[in-house]
């Protein structure tokens, strides 16, 4: 223990105090900051930041992990764009995932806020009663519990055949296969509907009442106070999740396994079956790191088109 | 003044050094059990005495870290650990720590630990997978320790052997042989007036009894995946050819019609229903002991001998089952079955104790005790004194896999050699999502199908013997 005071104690001169003291203990009380902090430090440089430069670096490799790595150049790209079918099929999958599963989720999301946005009694109850799909929602038991209400012989089957609809294999079919996995996104509605709440809580109560003065009635209201008032919220919402999306892969691991006919072979999960299935470490790693990409760019386009319809309180004038 | 706040500022740093220390202790791995000091890791040199009499127990004898691993069902990880067990009670100084997955987590779990140099001592072995590692450099070869008695080989015929050979050294011991068949519900081929199958029928015959049996039943005529990369090699054996060349460079046939057939033959039957439609295969994802066969809607199912045992479990006691072997192409040369060493034991270059490791592998293919436990649940075990000792506590299904597998005895093909090394990727990325499901799904014709996987397959079987 002495041994590992010893530096702390080195810096110090002994020396009475001069006037670069104060910056020097100013100095000292960040050291003893990182040092707090310094398990996550730890964490950060040795589980993330190193792994994720090993992978740009196993990129331009033909790792299997059995055996050492040897440099291929470009290779891992041009197979990918050029000759890999199942790479496009990922990635159109994916993107389809993305643009139905995402605004779907927030519509509804922002839907149940506004009905929740009340002071009914017992109004709390009812909001944690529509958080707790999402708090289940990521787990594997649902899934798993997913898979059998659309099963063969599954409840929604059962519902269907009451009103004599014939029983469909909703998992198997390739029509309906990724409608499952979207119907369960939107249904972990649970996390944007909660900020979309404390966004609605914000919007000061004068707007309304001057609206309905002015003879406004509820959808104008909504459309031309609600939803401005709202848009940064939105914003963060609609980012958040449009990154979870490009990243969606338990689900569909679980549920349907990329199939069928490869039509929820999410990215994340071509990208998890090229790296731990036919342990091709530098082909995942390649993909890993256009997915980066991908996300960065719709991030950013998102954030660029975002002046034009987001609206901030304090630009006002 | 200032003195007191840097007083204080060490203080904290103080107090952030031993929190951390805290933390680093609690998330270091549980100290080991106190034993003899850690520097006597060259213990192979001390090894051959506890071998040589290992009866006693003596302390000299030093203690021994063993790790093995193993992939299966409940059943079997049930059932290894007992042995697991008896061995240590029959080596007090060996403690055996062991891992075990389903097949499909057992490979991620152990490439990771190879390429962290922190491979078992011990591991079973798969004979798509083995020669990957014995190319790797991550096998040891066991003939070392057969020369020098610590694995016992008496009686064991070379057949059963030459299956883990590399280059004429044995890297991986067969831990069970088995065979391919279908495992049929008598009754059901009864009450359909239907003959049990011959030996050597063929597709033809087995799209025959399978629509009879769904027009007369309604039932399924055949569950599982036919689909199944193993059948599609039975197929082509019994033409005298096989999945891959031998060299493993190329596929093993030229002429893809056979296979264009049998996928015809089994859309025809997806067709008359007489088969699971491709949409319900991937929407109830069958296993072993959960799918239509097991749960009486099928008269037949695909199984390898060993499997039969979960197989019959799972279709509980009350059905009358029978292996029949594979059926053969039209116009087959020769049978469509052929033995196979289920799985391997094999022993790594990243062992810390191969010597123990080489002693467990024994203590497995040589204990009574051990095999009565076991209850050939690898596949029949190659040593025939063991064989004898416990054919009377046989399960019945066992005793049916065993009655099958002799009755093969003198008709079988002889095995193709191991698959290579992009066997697995050829069928994840090609075979599976490429062909079969869109064959299968209607969206291209059975030849396009096979035109599309001879092209791609043999593109990356070349591909792969470029240095």
């Amino acid at each position: 223990m002495s041994s590992l005071v010893q530096p702390t104690t080195q810096d110090t001169p002994a020396a009475p105090m001069q006037r670069r003291a104060k910056k020097k203990s100013l100095r000292h009380d960040n050291r003893a900051g990182y040092l707090f902090i310094a398990p996550w430090l730890i964490g950060f440089f040795g589980f993330t930041l190193l792994p994720m430069a090993a992978s740009l670096v196993l990129a331009f490799t033909d790792y299997r992990l059995t055996a050492a790595p040897h440099f291929v150049g470009l290779d891992n790209f041009q197979t990918m764009f050029l000759q890999d079918p199942r790479y496009w099929k990922s990635v159109r999958a994916t993107f389809f995932y993305v643009f139905t599963a995402v605004p779907l989720r927030l519509i509804f999301a922002l839907g149940l806020a506004l009905l929740l946005n009340n002071t009914r009694r017992g109004i709390s109850a009812y909001r944690a009663a529509f958080y707790v799909p999402s708090i289940v929602g990521a787990s594997v038991a649902v899934a798993i519990m997913w898979r059998q209400l659309f099963g063969t012989e599954g409840i929604v089957n059962a519902l269907l055949w009451l009103f004599g609809i014939p029983p469909t294999s909703w998992i198997g079919n390739p029509n309906t296969g990724i409608w499952t996995l979207i119907l369960l996104a939107v249904w972990q509605f649970g996390s944007p509907m909660l900020i979309f709440l404390a966004g609605l809580k914000q919007i000061p109560q004068e707007l309304y009442e001057s609206a309905s003065i002015d003879g406004a009635n509820a959808w104008p209201q909504f459309i031309n106070i609600t939803i401005p008032m709202l848009s940064p919220v939105i914003l963060f919402n609609l980012v958040l999740q449009m990154i979870s999306g490009f990243l969606v892969f338990t689900q569909a691991f679980l549920i349907t396994e990329g199939g069928p006919l490869d039509t929820t072979l999410f990215y994340a999960l071509y990208l998890y079956q090229r790296a731990f299935v036919t342990f091709q470490m530098g082909y995942s790693s390649a993909m890993a790191w256009v997915l980066l990409l991908i996300i960065a760019v719709f991030t950013a386009l998102t954030f660029k088109f975002s002046s034009n319809w987001v609206f901030y309180e304090e630009k006002r004038d | 003044m200032f003195g007191k706040k840097q007083g204080r500022s060490t203080f904290i740093a103080l107090l952030a050094l031993l929190l951390i220390a805290a933390i680093s202790y609690a998330c270091a791995p549980a100290a080991q059990p106190t034993q003899a000091p850690p520097t006597s890791a060259p213990a192979a040199t001390q090894a051959p005495a506890a071998t040589t009499a290992p009866q006693s127990t003596t302390a000299s004898a030093e203690n021994v870290e063993l790790r093995i691993a193993w992939w299966g069902s409940q059943v079997r990880h049930d059932q290894t650990i007992k042995v697991i067990e008896l061995f240590e009670q029959k080596y007090p100084n060996i403690k055996v720590t062991y891992e075990y997955a389903t097949f499909s987590d057992y490979w991620p779990k152990m490439t990771t630990e190879a390429a962290g140099g922190n491979l078992p001592d011990v591991m079973q072995q798969d004979y798509a997978y083995y020669v990957g590692f014995v190319n790797d450099g991550l096998l040891v070869p066991l003939d070392p320790y057969i020369a020098d008695g610590t694995i016992k080989l008496e009686g064991v015929t070379d057949d059963l052997l030459n299956g883990g050979k590399v280059d004429g050294k044995l890297y991986a011991l067969n831990a069970g042989t088995n065979s391919q068949s279908f495992v049929i519900d008598l009754d059901m081929f009864q009450k359909a007036g239907v003959d049990v199958p011959k030996p050597d029928w063929t597709w033809q015959d087995f799209q025959d009894v399978s629509n009879k049996i769904h027009d007369k039943l309604g039932v399924f005529g055949n569950g599982g995946d036919l689909t199944n990369i193993q059948i599609v090699n039975c197929l082509f054996l019994s033409l005298g050819e096989g999945l891959y060349s031998d060299d493993g460079k190329s596929l093993g046939f030229t002429d893809g019609q056979p296979l264009v057939d049998y996928f015809q033959r089994m859309l025809d039957m997806q067709q008359a229903k007489s088969m699971i439609s491709r949409e319900q295969q991937v929407a109830d994802k069958e296993t072993i002991e959960k799918n239509t066969f097991t749960a009486g809607k099928s008269a037949m199912y695909f199984a390898h001998s060993n499997q039969v045992l979960a197989v019959y479990k799972a279709a509980g006691p009350d059905r009358h089952l029978k292996m029949v072997p594979v059926p053969r192409a039209v116009g087959a040369k020769q049978s469509a079955n052929y033995f196979k060493p289920s799985m391997f034991w094999s022993v790594t270059s990243q062992a810390k104790h191969p010597k123990e490791a080489a002693m467990f592998i024994d203590f497995y293919t040589n204990s009574v005790e051990a095999n009565k436990i076991m209850l050939a649940e690898r596949g029949i075990p190659i040593s025939p004194a063991i064989n004898a000792a416990i054919a009377p506590d046989l399960p019945p299904a066992q005793v049916e896999a065993a009655a099958f597998l002799k009755a093969l005895q003198g008709n079988v093909s002889p095995i193709r050699p191991p698959d290579p090394g992009k066997h697995n990727e050829i069928t994840t990325n090609i075979w599976g999502p490429q062909v079969v499901d869109p064959i299968m799904y209607g969206q291209i014709t059975p030849a396009d199908g096979v035109k599309l996987y001879m092209t791609e397959a043999n593109k990356l079987l070349g591909a792969a013997t470029k240095p």
